[in-house]
């Protein structure tokens, strides 16, 4: 059976479990992705996607069902990760092991054009991932997951003129990064995967 | 590049899928009045084993087959048996522990998904040499960084290997790869210091309160019994975690800390996860010896031997 979500809505509040397990299953994945692309770090997605859930179901009675529950979600969400940025501002705990995995040679072969895409969209993530806030959210909640501007709008807490010159803002800023980082083909060594290249870029 | 392509790529970026336990762990957090299911998810305490891996991992080892059958035999906890300290004997463990030159710890927790604790049903198996003037040189066998950070033709087995000048090697398979940080030496000196004790020297401290929402609060102390480690009388330490102010349904831990009366220094550690009306569950345990490593342990060309070298010690220099 497929719950609308008023339906649903009113299923949570009545404590039924099953409604619980709809809402987990509905959109657990999307929203540790939504987190993940904030964070760039698993563990840290993880923890910020219970935490969106405990959250959820403690705010449950002032849901009012004004947006869909996938809004809802990613509201709590961005909240939840702006909270866990303020908090981790002074603590940088990466090893120095932590990133030499994606050093890593991929040996899959496959037609130049596809390691170029590759290559071009770990450069297009790595300039998102390096994007100040509020661009980098924006961006996120605009492309990577699909929302509409209104639903954009709705998640920031922002009007949609806002969202409209942050997206403006933010690909243009991504273009800058990612144009500058580009490097020419001779600096590239012959034998060595080009991923390898990338990544030391420190 | 032109703004159209950007904002192609931006829709076809890639994420990586949610840990196979995130489901369960979204689940716990349903109120207690909706749930019709008990909880089969584990959480266990994360800071030694997490540390404890992590440091093998940035410091060295070989493969632990065994780590043998253990060792420890306890008074009851219903039978306190003599107090012998207080938190002043707490606060002398802590001191002698922040003073070491070299160790050697060896044990296994159960594998951690993540660094908030949560445990999967499989044991990481770790062994790591520490010495203040040589190196650290560490393995871990089944590692949560063998399967999730590296990418998965890599091995389950991993060894690397730190030296005073800021030189790490990592290796798994056929490849070693090869960083320089100045600063990556003294870090690890810094977390072989509080390796076994991080927890304690927080909660003496006061501070305590967990930077990760479900680790079920702080390890506070409980008492301090005599309790015997391979027939030698040593003192316990037993810490418990205090449940936070929403458990997400997860147990807490008790940690059992065992230390020599003479020296002050931790021979063993372990810790449980309590889940109400069952047996406590082992899911970490540690030895620790004081013995100097072995300096072969720390010669990086026969650690790299047979291998490729992948080096990361000279920055990509854009034009």
């Amino acid at each position: 059976m497929i719950w609308s979500d008023s339906h649903l809505l009113n299923r949570l509040k009545a404590n039924d479990h099953a409604a619980f397990e709809l809402v987990v299953d509905r959109h657990y994945q999307a929203v540790f992705q939504q987190l993940w692309h904030f964070c760039h770090d698993n563990d840290v997605a993880a923890d910020l996607t219970q935490e969106t859930f405990a959250q959820a179901w403690k705010s449950l009675d002032g849901f009012e069902g004004n947006s869909s529950v996938r809004t809802w979600l990613y509201t709590i969400a961005v909240r939840a990760w702006y909270r866990w940025k303020h908090g981790e501002a002074n603590l940088q705990l990466h090893e120095p092991l932590d990133v030499w995995a994606e050093a890593l040679p991929d040996t899959a072969p496959g037609p130049a054009q596809v390691a170029e895409d590759r290559v071009r969209r770990r450069d297009v993530q790595q300039a998102l991932h390096e994007l100040p806030s509020p661009y980098h959210e924006t961006l996120v909640l605009f492309y990577v997951q699909n929302l509409k501007y209104r639903e954009v709008a709705q998640v920031l807490g922002i009007s949609i003129g806002t969202v409209k010159s942050r997206l403006h803002e933010g690909i243009k800023r991504l273009k800058a990064t990612v144009d500058a980082s580009e490097p020419h083909e001779k600096d590239i060594p012959q034998g060595i995967p080009c991923n390898i290249q990338k990544s030391n870029m420190i | 590049m032109q703004h159209s392509k950007i904002e192609h790529d931006l829709k076809r970026l890639d994420a990586p899928t949610a840990p196979h336990n995130l489901r369960a762990r979204c689940l716990a957090t349903v109120p207690k009045a909706a749930r019709d299911h008990s909880r089969t998810q584990t959480r266990a305490h994360h800071n030694t084993a997490w540390r404890m891996q992590r440091f093998a991992l940035a410091g060295g080892l070989l493969a632990v087959t065994a780590v043998g059958s253990a060792f420890w035999t306890t008074r009851p906890l219903s039978n306190p048996g003599k107090i012998v300290s207080s938190s002043v004997a707490f606060a002398q463990t802590i001191k002698a522990m922040q003073n070491l030159d070299s160790f050697h710890i060896k044990g296994k927790s159960l594998k951690s998904e993540t660094k908030a604790g949560w445990h999967s049903k499989e044991w990481t198996q770790t062994e790591a040499w520490f010495d203040s003037q040589l190196g650290a040189y560490g393995v871990v066998t089944n590692s949560p960084y063998g399967s999730e950070l590296l990418p998965a033709n890599f091995a389950k087995t991993t060894y690397s290997l730190s030296l005073p000048d800021g030189t790490s090697y990592a290796r798994g398979n056929s490849q070693v790869v090869v960083e320089k940080n100045a600063s990556s030496w003294q870090r690890l000196k810094q977390q072989a210091s509080t390796l076994l004790l991080g927890d304690v020297a927080t909660t003496s401290a006061g501070a305590a309160k967990s930077r990760y929402f479900n680790t079920g609060g702080d390890l506070k102390l409980q008492s301090t019994q005599t309790a015997s480690w391979e027939g030698k009388e040593v003192k316990l330490f037993l810490l418990k975690g205090q449940a936070s102010e929403d458990n997400r349904g997860a147990p807490t831990i008790l940690k059992k800390i065992y230390v020599n009366t003479d020296t002050d220094l931790v021979v063993a550690t372990q810790e449980f996860a309590l889940f109400e009306g069952a047996e406590p569950q082992l899911v970490s345990q540690l030895e620790v010896d004081y013995e100097r490593p072995d300096p072969a342990l720390f010669d990086p060309v026969k650690f790299e031997e047979g291998t490729t070298r992948v080096p990361r010690s000279d920055p990509y220099v854009h034009p």
